[in-house]
């Protein structure tokens, strides 16, 4: 199971770089006519010189050489976390990633944790009535919460909330201006969390071994626990992946809205200044961060409903 | 059947299909419709708010919000049909090419199609601007290049148990030809579940894009399109929230539209999950 999952993820990696160095270097124009400017634009250098000092860059640059030969390089570089500097600011676009990937990852973590508190509290007032209208009331909120963009939840709640309670609109990444981004990017989820949740613990809740467990004597407490909580949140485990992605697309919108210092923010901005190194390092964090939560997700579901693991050997 | 299942996802349906049909109507009809020229500048005072002449107020060249959202609507609602179309059948087709391939194709298929329903569209699409600069057409390809993917999801899954089906075994040992199994016996169980999908992915397809020409990544003023409008709209959030509020509610009633249409459907077609 290991070593399977070690190879999968390897050649996930590997696809990932491919394709992200594919579109990389797809990018319009070329990179040392963009450095020197137009051919023949120099004043103070013969047509052949300006033509030979522009071999001499791009050899520099490892241009001359074969796609594959650029590809290893520039993976190793990127692997040593080398992601250039910043056209911009001439920085270390690493370091600036770095500066920037604690408001975001802080923000990404309080959202998904309210996330799912909200949506276990919703749960919890569900299951306690089965067969009742919460049923259709869940249905109803997921529909409408899910056709409510981030865009407008989040200016509409910025306006209230600097009108209402003197929200600050600008400002430093701080617990004072957290909850409120937080609050806009876990809400719309928080419906179709709660029915998955609820739809799961009934029905884990009437498994014949919750029922074996019961009849064993074994306490409430442990069949509601063991029996029917830690299986029926391996559901709910594949939809919080698959929240996670919504939040990290929502969180670039709900940054730039809440004008919150974080990566999403940051690569609009670069976007706007055409600053291709920190637009590559951008995609890449993101494109590992995709990979972690989808890995920890599989390996989620295997520790908590031991079937699933069974399931995917017996199919694959 | 009872009755009450056989009404069941009728009011869901019905519901979707008259906001979406509503939305497709009045985007068509916009020309005859619109109160205004949208694109004509000081038909009103700038900036004003929502009144009896101007529903929903006037941007700050003072053109007529109303107008602009109805016309905006057909640009919106076109390129969500076709980018749509794109990426059901793109991704129908090569799910089910992986169901009817061999096993190491199936599995490396099922990794990448796992990763990408996982993937932020969002994410590749500001990439796709970032890199090929801002305009709804970049935009568009970056998230369709993402959105093929449940739907290749869902084709392999539903192929393979067809392929699987004792019929389809039956006429396999009899010999009839892949092509016409594809046919006859995956596209009747595809079908249903693919619309269902479709309904909603495009409500996601539609808020996606809107938020990324929110960022002012996507189509770009002056064109009356929605997404457009919201980026217009939020430098002025401050002082006229209402040209946030109109095209901000038109993306949310459209959206509304097709996920009660998808739902309703699901329903109605009594698909699972």
């Amino acid at each position: 199971m290991l070593v399977h999952g070690f190879t999968s993820l390897l050649s996930l990696v590997l696809a990932a770089s491919v394709l992200v160095f594919a579109l990389i270097r797809s990018a319009p124009g070329d990179p040392v006519d963009i450095e020197f400017g137009a051919s023949g634009a120099s004043t103070f250098l013969t047509p052949e010189e300006d033509t030979r000092s522009r071999e001499v860059r791009r050899a520099e640059l490892g241009l001359d050489k074969s796609v594959a030969e650029q590809y290893v390089i520039w993976l190793g570089r990127v692997v040593s976390g080398d992601f250039g500097k910043s056209f911009r600011t001439g920085e270390s676009v690493l370091s600036e990633i770095a500066d920037r990937l604690p408001a975001s990852i802080g923000l990404g973590f309080s959202a998904m944790g309210l996330l799912l508190l909200m949506s276990a509290l919703t749960a919890w007032l569900a299951v306690r009535k089965p067969d009742g209208p919460m049923d259709h009331v869940l249905r109803v909120l997921s529909i409408a919460a899910a056709a409510v963009p981030t865009f407008l939840t989040a200016t509409l709640g910025l306006r209230w909330a600097a009108e209402a309670a003197g929200y600050p609109i600008a400002g430093e990444a701080t617990a004072s201006r957290l909850w409120l981004p937080a609050v806009v990017m876990a809400v719309s989820g928080v419906p179709t969390m709660a029915r998955v949740l609820r739809a799961s613990v009934l029905e884990q809740g009437a498994m014949t071994y919750a029922a074996a467990a019961k009849a064993r004597g074994a306490k409430p407490r442990t069949v509601l626990l063991r029996h029917t909580l830690r299986p029926s949140l391996a559901p709910v485990m594949t939809l919080a992946g698959l929240t996670t992605a919504t939040l990290m697309g929502g969180a670039v919108i709900t940054e730039v809205v809440f004008s919150w210092p974080g990566v999403g923010a940051y690569a609009v901005e670069a976007i706007g200044a055409q600053d291709y190194p920190v637009i590559q390092a951008y995609v890449i964090v993101m494109v590992l961060m995709a990979i972690i939560v989808n890995r920890s997700v599989d390996v989620g579901q295997r520790l908590l409903d031991p079937r699933t693991y069974r399931k995917l050997k017996g199919t694959a | 059947m009872s009755a009450f299942s056989e009404g069941k996802g009728t009011v869901l349906y019905m519901t979707g299909v008259v906001i979406t049909g509503g939305m497709v109507v009045l985007a068509c009809a916009a020309p005859w419709i619109a109160p205004y020229d949208p694109a004509l500048q000081l038909v009103g005072k700038p900036l004003s708010a929502p009144s009896a002449e101007h529903l929903l107020g006037t941007d700050k060249f003072g053109r007529d919000v109303l107008s602009r959202v109805l016309h905006g609507g057909r640009l919106t609602l076109l390129f969500t049909a076709l980018a749509l179309l794109g990426i059901v059948a793109a991704g129908t087709v090569l799910g089910a090419l992986a169901a009817a391939a061999g096993r190491s194709v199936d599995r490396l298929a099922t990794n990448i199609i796992d990763l990408l329903v996982a993937f932020p569209a969002v994410i590749v699409a500001l990439a796709f601007a970032g890199i090929y600069g801002p305009s709804l057409g970049v935009v568009l390809t970056g998230v369709m290049l993402v959105m093929w993917a449940p739907f290749a999801r869902l084709s392999r899954s539903l192929v393979r148990q067809a392929l699987a089906s004792r019929s389809a075994q039956t006429a396999l040992a009899l010999g009839a030809n892949r092509g016409l199994l594809l046919r006859r016996e995956a596209w009747p169980r595809l079908r249903g579940p693919i619309l269902v999908l479709a309904a909603v992915e495009a409500g996601q397809l539609i808020t996606v894009v809107a938020g990324l020409s929110f960022l002012g990544l996507g189509a770009q003023p002056p064109s009356p399109e929605w997404g457009a409008m919201l980026q217009e709209g939020r430098a002025a959030l401050w002082s006229a929230p209402h040209l946030v509020l109109g095209p901000g509610f038109a993306v949310l009633v459209t959206v509304l539209g097709l996920t009660c249409l998808g739902e309703g459907l699901r329903d109605r077609l009594e698909v699972a999950g």
